[in-house]
């Protein structure tokens, strides 16, 4: 009589013993050429054409797909399966393709996804338990790749002839390679034997280059075009690449640019030649330049040297620069090294300076919190910020107060603070001019802001306080989701010690802004010695939100009109122009009637350009 | 004259069964207790009413009952059969088979299992355990063959080979039979896991009625 397990084992030691999910369908076809496992729930034979269907699936080797339809032609022995979408080495994949013949299953315009990672590939071959991709495209979060063609291996890609490129579109960027590895685990493309092209131009061939796939590029463009009281060209921030640097990550800059050149030497103009090598590592930065300049007193021209030069490493500091305020070059070496024991900071410092005056400091900054609550939404702070500094040659220096802050989550920010000084501080590093401080902002979505703001402000190479700036400001405005409105008004006082008005400066603004663009409206006003007027401005400018598309372009004009001459005090227009990689800028902006201290008449022309 | 006396004694009970003419190759005993005649030497059984042929070496049977042969070989009208042990119920013209089963339909040569049931009047052969044919080659737990339309139901699990081209078709779900449509005049087979329920309900009625059978 029939019993089951016997025909069970006779089933078995026939010598169908499949492995895997495929095998375990109802319905199972072992095909011996291509190597695979065909399963589905349901099968059908009808002439020499056989189908499976009902959660078909295809297994060879790692590969496991899943299929809509796979028909097999007996006669032919060819393979077809549509809609497929399964695994293979660590990547889910995907296709509306798969033909197999001979010894090999061929994938038609897959999709090859793992993480952000994303292949498309006109034709994968899986033969010998390898899959050959033929006419890829990767698309990661930040590049966009090219490759003839490459073999999926687990968690990576090694592909031959590759192109990379940052550009949404086309290839005006573009890296290439003759053999290139990713690794997606990792976030890494590491290329080998590379060119990097601009406009199909090679600018370095590096034999080894490492692109990290998700990290924003730091492409500042080097190039440097632009016109004010002189030309100004060269390259600012150069990379030198290195080999086995991340594209993008390179340690070592140079800058070369000539400032001011040609143009009528009117008093005060300066033509230079700057040249910087930087150099950064983790924790390190090096940077040696040196600035030959020029400057027209109305008579000659007066020329000098000026070092640019700074080395940060840890608690190291040093410092080799020029003083456009003292016209001459100064220095300083600074040991620095932060403790931060809660609820204390501190922040030892010791340092020697040749800058207008010429001294050791040895000190010490830091705080105490001697308050830090929080209570649901709310918030509150109270620290007692000091610095005192010791001078061999001098008197002490000691500045310290009390700051405290109060918040509700993001409605109601209440900030006040009072300081008080002792003694003269000998240089720039060490002086504190903050007395008086209080902000407050309340509302959301409408809200009200006010501040103030009291600073001391020091002569070093004359040892004596020079001036008071207190500051002053309110602030209306209104944001939802689509833009915002505001409306405010700024006043900065500038007195001396004993009390004279020197400079006062108002400004009344109004801007709106609806997604990226934005309006403004601007009354500047501005007094001298003794609320003396001085002028008196309005200025209307308008930023467009950036053009989205290759092509797109965008105008941002800018006008500037004197109250009291009734003319036209400045006008500027910045024209942004887009192609498939770059956002190319073009300005101008010209001074007509000079109205802040300082201001001279005349006109700037700007070239930039930034990666999209 | 003894001889001539058993002679016509044969041909008078050969006459007295209508439908089974008997042709013993020896001897031919019967047993006046139980009405079963035994032929040791065996002998050639033949059904006229459903042309049905037995040869066999060594056969007993009972009028109007059964035919139980051993060493049997048959033919039957789209359908030859062999095994070590064969019964025939004539009121149900069911074959019974066991032991070294061997079919042969028009559609599938060498058909060996384990135990088979023929259902001689509706055409339908039922094989059971270790099922497996020579040509096409294919194993099953069980099938069922509708022989004279050309159905053939694979009971799981199953396999079917082509090794012509280098094809293996399996299936190991118990509730998912696959249908085979063998075409005599084309000579072409289709396939397909969907059996039309009419067939299924039909074919699959033909195993049910035999688990409950004992083998000869």
């Amino acid at each position: 009589m029939f019993t089951r397990p016997f025909a069970l084992a006779l089933f078995f030691a026939a010598g169908l013993v499949l492995a895997g999910a495929c095998a375990d369908s109802d319905v199972v076809l072992e095909v011996e050429r291509p190597p695979v496992l065909l399963g589905a729930s349901e099968f059908e034979l009808d002439g020499g054409t056989a189908t499976f269907f009902g959660e078909a699936c295809l297994q060879s080797g790692e590969v496991l797909l899943r299929a809509e339809r796979i028909v097999f032609d007996r006669d032919s022995g060819a393979l077809t399966a549509y809609q497929i979408s399964g695994t293979y080495a660590g990547w889910s994949l995907r296709a509306p393709l798969l033909r197999g013949q001979g010894g090999a299953l061929v994938l038609i315009d897959a999709v090859f996804e793992q993480g952000d990672a994303v292949l498309r590939a006109s034709r994968v071959l899986f033969e010998d338990g390898e899959a050959m991709l033929t006419n890829i495209n990767a698309r990661t979060s930040r590049y966009r790749f090219y490759a003839e063609r490459g073999l999926v291996t687990n968690g990576g890609l090694r592909v031959q002839k590759v192109r990379a490129t940052p550009c949404k579109c086309g290839r005006a960027l573009e890296l290439d390679a003759e053999r290139a590895t990713f690794r997606f685990e990792r976030g890494e493309l590491l290329l080998e034997k590379s060119a990097f092209r601009v406009y199909g131009a090679a600018l370095a061939r590096p034999r080894r280059l490492l692109l990290e796939l998700d990290e924003p590029l730091d492409l500042r463009f080097p190039l440097r075009l632009g016109y004010g009281a002189g030309w100004t060209f060269g390259v600012e921030g150069l990379p030198l690449p290195a080999p086995d640097e991340s594209f993008g990550r390179w340690r070592t800059r140079l800058t070369l640019l000539v400032e001011g050149l040609g143009g009528a030497p009117v008093t005060g103009k300066t033509e230079a030649l700057r040249f910087a090598l930087t150099h950064v590592s983790e924790g390190r930065s090096f940077r040696f330049g040196l600035r030959p300049a020029r400057t027209w007193d109305g008579a000659s021209w007066r020329a000098r040297l000026e070092p640019d030069v700074r080395l940060r490493d840890g608690p190291l500091d040093f410092r080799l620069g020029w003083s456009p305020g003292l016209q001459r070059t100064v220095a300083s070496l600074t040991l620095t090294r932060t403790f931060a024991p809660p609820p204390l900071r501190l922040r030892p410092f010791l340092r020697i300076a040749n800058e207008s005056q010429t001294g050791v400091t040895a000190g010490v900054d830091g705080r105490i919190a001697v308050l830090e609550r929080r209570a649901g939404a709310w918030r509150a702070g109270l620290r007692l910020p000091f610095l005192l500094a010791l001078y061999p040659e001098a008197a002490p220096y000691a500045w310290g107060g009390v700051r405290g802050e109060l918040a509700y989550a993001d409605r109601l920010r209440v900030g006040a603070g009072y300081f008080e000084a002792y003694g003269m501080p000998r240089f720039g590093y060490e002086a504190r001019g903050v007395r008086k401080l209080f902000t407050f902002k309340a509302g959301r979505p409408a809200w009200i802001s006010l501040g103030f703001r009291e600073e001391a402000r020091y002569d070093f190479g004359a040892g004596h306080l020079s001036r008071y700036d207190r500051s002053y400001a309110v602030e209306l405005g209104y944001a939802e989701r689509g833009g915002s409105l505001t409306g405010s008004w700024r006043l900065g006082v500038r007195r001396l010690p004993a009390g004279q008005v020197v400079g006062v400066s108002e400004r009344w603004l109004l801007a709106g802004k609806r997604g990226d663009s934005g309006l403004e409206l601007a009354w500047w006003r501005g007094w001298g010695k003794d609320w003396i007027p001085g002028y008196s401005e309005l200025r209307l400018a308008y930023a467009p939100a950036p053009p989205e598309c290759a092509g797109g372009w965008t105008l941002a004009p800018s006008l500037g009109w004197d109250l009291w001459r009734g003319r036209v005090s400045r006008a500027g227009i910045e024209l942004t122009l887009n192609d498939c990689c770059f956002a190319w800028k073009l300005g101008y902006n010209g001074v007509f009637v000079p109205q802040l201290p300082g201001e001279a008449a005349g006109h700037r022309v700007r070239f930039g350009v930034r990666l999209r | 004259m003894k001889r001539a006396g058993m002679l016509i004694f044969l041909l008078l009970v050969a006459a007295r069964f209508a439908a089974l003419s008997i042709e013993p190759y020896g001897d031919q005993v019967f047993d006046l207790a139980t009405g079963v005649t035994t032929l040791p030497q065996g002998g050639v059984i033949h059904d006229n009413e459903n042309d049905l042929s037995i040869d066999a070496g060594y056969v007993e049977y009972k009028e109007d009952v059964y035919v139980l042969a051993r060493k049997a070989r048959s033919e039957a009208k789209d359908i030859r059969f062999a095994a070590e042990k064969l019964r025939y119920d004539l009121p149900e013209q069911l074959v019974s088979l066991a032991e070294g089963v061997v079919l042969d339909t028009a559609q599938v040569k060498e058909l060996k299992a384990q135990n088979a049931w023929i259902f001689i009047e509706a055409g339908v052969a039922v094989l059971q355990g270790g099922v497996q044919a020579a040509d096409p080659e294919l194993q099953a737990a069980a099938l069922v063959s509708d022989y004279r339309t050309g159905e053939v139901l694979l009971l799981a699990p199953y396999r079917y080979h082509d090794a012509g081209l280098g094809i293996t078709l399996a299936g190991k779900n118990p509730d998912k039979q696959l249908y085979l449509k063998f075409d005599s005049k084309t000579d072409e087979v289709s396939a397909s896991s969907k059996v039309p329920p009419e067939i299924k309900k039909r074919l699959l009625g033909f195993v049910e009625r035999v688990k409950a059978r004992k083998t000869p």
